[in-house]
């Protein structure tokens, strides 16, 4: 039986001080407070650190360090018990922190991170140093015996060093691209919040604006007959238009302007193992991604992508050890012709050939269970504004319910999902598309959910969760799926990404 | 596809327990502020006060009657496997979940037990991924034997290599 580690004594007053300090604050408010009122009644509160010295007490008297054979073992918790097994195979790092305190002690606390999402990784507060070298050094020797070939992928990229340039953007796109995304607005709102801070403001619209626009109460005009259902005034109505126009036209100029700026000689290239891109006018930015650590890939095409025949790739990265803050989603190609978006893609992701997709529509009867919440939402909306204007609402209840059927009938239309070898595809968006593929050897979780209505009419959905997925970006998520044709997606991809070795 | 086992079956006591204490505390509260409520609001009629105390006590028994039933309903709906492929969970009523944590996506696993779960012999294991929404996932009710021989299951075996 190998032997345990214990904590360091010293963790006791490691961990009084950590609560000590969580609770520094509230105890100062309730100190000064308590003076104030002429009284220090307010201590008592203090009793409520009890309990939290109590779990520093209990943490330090139970935790258990052990090294089995191919794992960590870290027992802890007296009522509440708690074991947790990490396998030396799967510890990305082990960090050692020492501060002066914990030097004065020749302690150190130590982080072991798995790589789990969300940062769940173990802490040990604190450990003598003598055990963190042994932990780094078991850990190490652990990790040799389970993948002895493990400096082995890098050599072989090493030796194809070829320099493809993927991707090359000029002026005339990179105005396109500001055009399209349409940045203005942040930095038009970003020059407003730095004027205010400067105390510019009240003088920038008395110069610029015109301040008799505001002191003349167009907007009183303007906007009080139109509530009251009168005929505005046609000239501040005119000032008016003229002005909003103004502003979108300055905020696209702006927008092209500052993509030209920041994208400046934008340029993407391939190493064979990494995809570097650099851009930039005045800050020269060079960023690089390994391409294994591409987990998820999402191409974006607006309507005005579309009209203008172009589209954007984003990509969501995993960081590994060193990049643990580079986590997110990142532009690969803030635009480029539809056209090239199969090569870029096929560079990125060997196997995929666009021209070979077969592209599965969901369920016949999604538009039923989809076109629901919108027409209620619409009919519910329209008679909502009855109070203002009357009989009218009926109208308004049918243009909005009848927008909401159109648009649930057109999203089901769009939707679209297909499974080729390694990977697989989701696409969704009827005005503005977007289509995210995700190779099966970065799936970490797969999931099928049937909600009430699912079962009612056969369907269910298949969501796959990825490492380092952006909150709000689109993800491989397919609602309504044939119930039997979800079944099988939801097998073919547990088995498929079991099969493969997940690296990061 | 995995064999399918059900819970262990002892998860209905522990969480008819669970839900025992969850509507005693409820109950409990709620009696507090009717009451409090009641005193500061004299100028109600008496009859108001002998109605909401019976909305009170209709109230609170149905939802310890609920929490009495809803377990063993939910225990019907929840099962688990482990095969070659990895974990297989399947749990949930009404939104009814089916959730796939392949082995080789494992990244270290807790064997988890609390004061009552103890007192029932059972255990909760938790699986981390690299994964976003699933880095965390939880089986519950399991016989904390069980649970650690699933977790010894998992762990990456002797074939397979690093991340």
């Amino acid at each position: 039986m190998p032997s345990e580690v214990r904590l360091h004594p010293s963790s006791l007053v490691f961990g009084f001080a950590d609560e000590l300090r969580r609770f520094a604050l509230p105890a100062l408010v309730a100190f000064v407070s308590g003076r104030a009122g002429g009284g220090s009644e307010d201590l008592w509160l203090l009793v409520l650190l009890v309990p939290s010295l109590g779990i520093a007490v209990i943490r330090y008297l139970t935790l258990r360090l052990r090294y089995d054979d191919d794992q960590l073992v870290i027992r802890s918790g007296l009522i509440f018990r708690n074991e947790r097994h990490v396998p030396y195979s799967r510890v990305q790092n082990v960090d050692a922190i020492q501060n002066l305190v914990h030097r004065l002690f020749d302690v150190a606390e130590v982080r072991i991170d798995t790589g789990v999402g969300g940062g769940s990784e173990a802490r040990l507060k604190v450990l003598p140093l003598a055990a963190v070298d042994d932990m780094r050094a078991r850990v190490a020797q652990g990790r040799g015996a389970a993948a002895p070939t493990r400096a082995e992928p890098a050599g072989a990229a090493e030796a194809t060093p070829a320099v493809r340039t993927l991707l090359r953007l000029g002026p005339r796109d990179l105005l396109r691209h500001g055009f399209i995304e349409n940045q203005g607005v942040w930095i038009i709102g970003a020059a407003f919040g730095a004027a205010w801070e400067l105390g510019l403001l009240n003088r920038l619209d008395n110069v610029v604006l015109g301040r008799e626009l505001f002191e003349r109460a167009s907007m009183r005009e303007v906007v009080g007959p139109v509530v009251s259902g009168r005929v505005p005034p046609l000239e501040p109505l005119a000032v008016l238009a003229g002005v909003v126009i103004g502003f979108l036209i300055l905020v696209r100029l702006l927008s092209m302007a500052w993509s030209l700026v920041r994208l400046y000689d934008y340029r993407l290239t391939h190493t064979g193992t990494e995809l570097v891109a650099s851009f930039g006018l005045f800050t020269r930015v060079t960023a690089t991604v390994p391409i294994h650590r591409v987990q998820l890939l999402t191409i974006s095409e607006s309507l005005l992508h579309r009209l203008t025949g172009h589209a954007a790739v984003d990509i969501d990265t995993a960081g590994g050890v060193a990049e643990r803050a580079g986590t997110g989603r990142e532009s690969l190609a803030p635009i480029l012709p539809a056209a090239e978006v199969p090569a870029l893609v096929g560079a990125l992701l060997p196997g995929f050939e666009a021209a070979a997709l077969d592209w599965q529509p969901v369920h016949p009867r999604a538009f039923r269970r989809a076109v629901k919440v919108p027409v209620a939402l619409g009919l519910a909306a329209g008679a909502a504004t009855a109070p203002v204007i009357g009989w009218g609402a009926i109208a308004a209840a049918i243009v909005l319910a009848g927008w909401g059927a159109i648009v649930a009938h057109r999203y089901v239309a769009h939707l679209a999902w297909c499974a080729p070898e390694g990977l697989v595809l989701f696409r969704s968006g009827w005005l503005a598309r977007k289509t995210t593929i995700a190779p099966i050897a970065k799936i970490q979780v797969v999931r099928r959910r049937e909600s009430p209505f699912d079962r009612r009419h056969g369907t269910a959905s298949v969501r796959v969760d990825t490492a380092g997925a952006s909150e709000f970006g689109h993800r491989v998520d397919i609602p309504y799926l044939p119930a039997a044709i979800a079944v099988r997606l939801e097998g073919t991809l547990a088995s498929g990404a079991a099969a493969t070795v997940f690296r990061w | 596809m995995a064999a399918l086992t059900p819970l262990d079956p002892r998860v209905i006591p522990l969480d008819r327990a669970i839900g025992g204490i969850l509507a005693a505390v409820v109950s409990a509260g709620s009696f507090v502020a009717l009451v409090l409520t009641l005193l500061v609001a004299d100028a109600w009629p008496w009859w108001v006060g002998i109605l909401l105390f019976a909305a009170w006590f209709a109230g609170s028994i149905v939802f310890a009657l609920w929490l009495q039933i809803w377990p063993a309903i939910e225990y019907r709906h929840a099962s688990y496997g482990v095969d070659e492929v990895g974990l297989e969970i399947r749990r949930g009523v009404w939104w009814r979940h089916v959730i796939h944590v392949p082995r080789t996506r494992v990244q270290h696993t807790d064997v988890s037990q609390g004061p009552l779960e103890r007192h029932w012999g059972l255990g909760t294991l938790v699986v981390f991924t690299a994964g976003t929404d699933h880095a965390r996932v939880e089986l519950r009710g399991l016989a904390h034997e069980v649970a650690v021989t699933l977790r010894d299951q998992l762990l990456p075996g002797r074939e397979s290599d690093a991340v």
